[in-house]
């Protein structure tokens, strides 16, 4: 498991990774085809570090999340691939032990706080199943446990809270709620799936502190999923931007925005309208998005983008190291070695 | 066409006081919202003036005042000197020269009349016929195939819904276009579309517009002038300029702070500026200042002495008793 | 809290003071007359006849005859049976104990199958299981109350005559007889009303399920059957005991087919009775008994949502 099998260009960590995902495919088989939602996805996520998945919607990121605790509603269905938790093979356990899995080995939180919570029991109650979901106890002896894990999220007066129901609470607070309950077992990964979309930005700024500590705190792995740009330079250490099912890139997060190797992510990051900028005409990426049932047969971003040669609409690119730790999806930048920022359109023709 | 009215010298757009309370039970007891509860705005023709806030801060309120599907509890909405409630017709022209663009595209369009219906329709109301040339010239002018007026909402994209609903704004030359949150519902890489579509048209036709988001980001990339509401109120107003480098009040500067760059370099070394707890309801405001409960530079002063909107120099206005004074967590090193 | 539950008590009283009213002129709009029904045909005379009206109360003004009525039927008084002699409240007094076994039986075995099977249903929606179970919904739906009654009559007599009695035994007369002249009735009046459960608890199950809640737990590593019975069903509820609390009127309604048909000496047979010899007094107090019934247990229903739904509760 240590050794990078001959043809594998994922940088492997000192130690085994938390989570490792390989050639992962999750379609979806709708009356109007086969929407491959996840189209070969491989990625690792270290202990302590925080891995950022990046893309628009229809990028695949939310199902891919979903696919790690076998999470995805039907008409989804994880085709094939690898994914590895904690030493165990997901895909291959028993319903009883995916069961276990889902709460210890992993954590999720969900984007919208609103109706992650069950409307009918109190608070306390909601994060005393997920202790006995696991062995832990359960009525009166999960008091103490459960305020802690209050407490551990910042929520003030943390005996009130237990009894309190979830529509009493605000968003923000209702997410820490959600937070508390994914870590209350203290998983090894925690999965947080558009964590912040749904909070204000103040909020935001709060759960975002929140987990960075927790996760500091107990050495947990981060997968964050996120479209902001702004929360994922802050939280992340290094990231992963998907297109159209794909990883097109893969980076440590200073290098992805300093220097970023495949167009897509130049175009985002450029399109990006920004606090510290002023009234002014943005630079934009144009097209859409292919359509999932039906992608284009080479690189699924060369229609939209301005360094496409013949080669990138003939081939379909393999996701391959450009420079140290550097991953990318482009066809252009690996053959040159150069980053986007110093190719020119010239060189697509 | 809307007449002219006392124009010399009026601005496009003058907000006095503005307020709107909504009764509602709470328990059993009558009590009131205070959604918006005093705010006053200026807006000149051919600018943008963005409001940013969040939720709770009346901002949406703000949005549905402003072109009249509100009417409010108190204080004056005037375009161009004339009051928007003015009895008969002279109210009616005022507030059809306002119009507005949803936050969800697809929810403001009948779902079983065409695109190019939807466009028209404006004209309609005022009882002009159907005109095809027209409904193919607004496309146009949002970058739409004029063939699209004969699809159905739920056959276009969300960005393509947007700059439709963005030609029905437009369609019947207003004055001024409200955009309560119009970009928030769109991915990242077709915002910027829209937002220099907004500019743009701008720059060409001379409409005005009144932004409201939560995205400070959006908000700057589009305003001459910005106003940051809090609770009901109005804290802070300033130039585009002024926005950008020298921000007084405290809760502007961590709404700001907490519009994350992107660029680790700088988030990731940077302090938080992390304001305590959650938004105060707007049935019961905090007395004095209402952001004294989350503001790390309240003082006891703050309860008792509610600050009011005073310029600082240059047109820049402030209500704070500590403008520009340095938070705890601001600096480059955490 | 104790504001709602007087408000609705108060709205209560008011609804079945309502009823009443409705329920006396109906039953004084009757075609035919009480006094030439018990004088009879024989050409009695002009005296004779206004002596039994006025015996019977009915020569007065309508509006005293319902307050007289009123203030027996407050004191569980509701006059004396011209037809047979016996005080209504004693006749009601040995019938309602008989139907209100049948419902109750009902509703105990109803819940027991149609709340499981809706659930299944539900979890396996258009899958084999759902359909061949809405399937048999379906049956049950399009088949009349009275030719199920027939059906399993007949077939219970065919199949195992033995094991099924027929006509009513009593309890204290025969307790296992008891039982046995039960079993087809009850089957009968249950079917249809475990169908209806069946089929609510199915598609508020459905939307429930879908809720983001539900996947929270399945993420935090919640048993499947107690999701199922705990986390969505909780939540499914309202809308199912609403639901089941209209129905329950059907359900009364079937209990007069069924206690005809298997001769139980029910509140609805009575009832039947009382509405072919024309027994007036007998006919209003059993509509009056049966509007008070659904009356109390819808209401006590619409109290109890504040209990299963906490968003519902004053803060």
């Amino acid at each position: 498991m240590a050794r990078t099998p001959a043809g594998d260009p994922h940088p492997r960590p000192e130690r085994d990774p938390v989570l490792s995902v390989r050639d992962l495919n999750t379609w979806f088989h709708t009356p109007r085809g086969v929407v491959r939602a996840v189209a070969g996805v491989s990625f690792d996520v270290g202990a302590g570090e925080t891995l950022g998945l990046v893309g628009e919607s229809g990028s695949g990121k939310s199902v891919t999340a979903m696919s790690v605790l076998r999470l995805v509603a039907s008409p989804g269905r994880i085709e094939s691939g690898s994914i590895v938790l904690d030493g165990q093979d997901v895909l291959a356990l028993d319903p009883e032990r995916l069961r276990r899995m889902r709460g210890s080995g992993a954590g999720m939180v969900f984007q919208n706080p609103m109706t992650a919570l069950n409307p009918a029991f109190t608070v306390g109650w909601q994060l005393t199943e997920a202790l006995r979901a696991h062995g832990g106890p359960a009525g009166r002896a999960a008091h103490a446990p459960v305020e802690a894990a209050l407490a551990g999220v910042g929520m003030p007066d943390p005996a009130r809270q237990r009894a309190s129901h979830p529509h009493q609470m605000s968003g923000g607070m209702r997410q820490r709620v959600v937070i508390a309950m994914g870590m209350i077992n203290e998983p090894k990964l925690l999965i947080a799936d558009e964590p912040t979309t749904a909070l204000d930005v103040t909020i935001q700024a709060q759960v975002l502190k929140l987990m960075k500590r927790l996760t500091a705190e107990l050495g947990t792995a981060l997968l964050l999923i996120t479209h902001n740009m702004g929360v994922i330079a802050k939280m992340c250490d290094r990231v992963a931007v998907m297109y159209a099912g794909e990883i097109v890139e893969q980076a440590p997060v200073r290098a992805l925005f300093a220097a970023p190797r495949h167009p897509y992510t130049a175009g985002l990051l450029r399109s990006i309208p920004r606090a510290d900028q002023a009234r002014g005409t943005l630079p934009t990426l144009p097209g859409f998005p292919p359509d999932l049932a039906d992608p284009p047969a080479g690189c699924r971003f060369a229609p939209r983008c301005a360094f496409a040669r013949d080669s990138c609409r003939r081939t379909h690119p393999e996701l391959t190291e450009v420079s140290g730790g550097h991953l990318s999806r482009c066809l252009v930048t690996q053959e040159t070695g150069r980053p986007v920022a110093e190719l020119t359109a010239a060189e697509g023709v | 066409m809307p007449s002219e009215e006392t124009g010399a010298g009026a601005p496009l757009l003058e907000v006095t006081g503005l307020v709107k309370h909504f009764p509602v039970r709470d328990a059993g007891k009558h009590r009131l919202v205070r959604a918006v509860d005093g705010v006053s705005l200026t807006l000149e023709a051919g600018e943008t003036l963005g409001v940013v806030g969040e939720s709770g801060c009346g901002k949406s309120t703000v949005a549905r005042l402003m072109v009249g599907l509100l009417k409010p509890t108190g204080g004056t909405v005037r375009v161009r000197g004339g009051d928007i409630w003015a009895r008969g017709a002279a109210g009616t022209q005022r507030r059809r020269s306002l119009q507005m663009v949803f936050q969800n595209p697809a929810g403001s369009m009948n779902p079983r009349r065409t695109v190019g219906a939807a466009i028209e329709e404006p004209l309609r109301a005022r009882g002009f016929t159907a005109n095809r040339d027209r409904v193919a010239e607004l496309l146009s002018l949002v970058g739409l195939q004029p063939d699209l007026a004969n699809r159905l909402p739920h056959e276009m994209s969300g960005g393509q819904q947007q700059r439709a609903c963005i030609a029905r704004a437009l369609i019947a030359e207003p004055a001024l276009v409200v955009h309560d949150e119009s970009v928030a519902s769109l991915d990242i890489s077709l915002q910027a579309q829209i937002l220099n579509l907004l500019v743009d048209l701008q720059d060409r036709l001379g409409v005005s517009y009144l932004f409201i988001s939560h995205d400070l980001a959006a908000v700057q990339a589009i305003s001459h002038r910005v106003a940051v509401m809090y609770l009901g109120e109005v804290v802070e107003t300033a130039s585009a300029e002024q926005f950008a480098e020298s921000l007084l009040h405290p809760y502007s500067v961590a709404l700001r702070r907490a519009a994350l760059l992107p660029d680790p370099e700088i988030e990731q070394r940077r302090g938080d500026i992390v304001l305590t707890g959650d938004v105060p309801s707007p049935l019961d405001p905090p007395s004095g200042c209402r952001f004294r409960t989350r503001c790390p530079l309240a003082e006891k002063r703050c309860e008792v002495d509610k600050p009011v909107l005073a310029d600082a120099g240059g047109g820049h206005l402030v209500a704070c008793h500590f403008p520009g004074k340095a938070l705890p967590g601001e600096g480059r090193e955490s | 809290m104790a504001r709602i539950v007087l408000t609705r008590l108060a709205s209560l009283v008011a609804v079945l003071l309502v009823v009443s009213i409705l329920v006396f002129l109906l039953g004084s709009l009757i075609p035919g007359d009480l006094t030439s029904v018990i004088v009879g045909q024989e050409g009695a005379t002009a005296a004779q006849f206004a002596a039994v009206k006025h015996q019977l109360g009915l020569d007065q003004p309508l509006y005293l005859q319902y307050l007289h009525w009123l203030g027996g039927a407050l004191h569980g008084d509701f006059g004396t049976s011209p037809i047979t002699g016996r005080r209504v409240s004693a006749d009601l007094a040995q019938q309602i104990p008989v139907s209100a076994e049948l419902a109750l039986w009902c509703l105990f075995f109803s819940t027991l199958i149609g709340v499981p099977a809706g659930i299944l249903a539900a979890v396996h929606a258009n899958r084999r299981v759902d359909v061949v179970l809405r399937a048999s919904l379906l049956v049950v739906f399009s088949v009349p109350v009275f030719v199920i009654g027939v059906l399993v009559l007949l077939i219970g007599a065919k199949i195992a005559p033995e094991l099924f009695q027929v006509s009513y035994v009593s309890w204290q007369d025969d307790p296992a007889g008891h039982l046995r002249s039960e079993i087809m009735p009850l089957l009968t009046i249950t079917l249809p009303f475990a169908a209806m459960t069946m089929q609510m608890t199915r598609s508020a199950t459905l939307e429930v399920l879908h809720d983001p809640y539900i996947v929270t737990a399945r993420a935090v590593g919640v048993r499947v059957q107690r999701i199922h019975y705990l986390h969505a069903l909780r939540n499914a509820l309202p809308p199912i005991i609403t639901f089941l609390g209209f129905q329950l009127g059907v359900m009364l309604g079937g209990l007069i087919v069924v206690e005809q048909l298997f001769s139980l000496p029910g509140l609805g047979r009575g009832m039947l009775d009382a509405i072919n010899n024309r027994d007036y007094p007998e006919v209003t107090a059993a509509t009056m008994v049966f509007a008070t019934v659904f009356v109390v247990l819808n209401a006590a229903i619409d109290l109890l949502y504040p209990l299963l739904d906490p968003r519902q509760r004053s803060r």
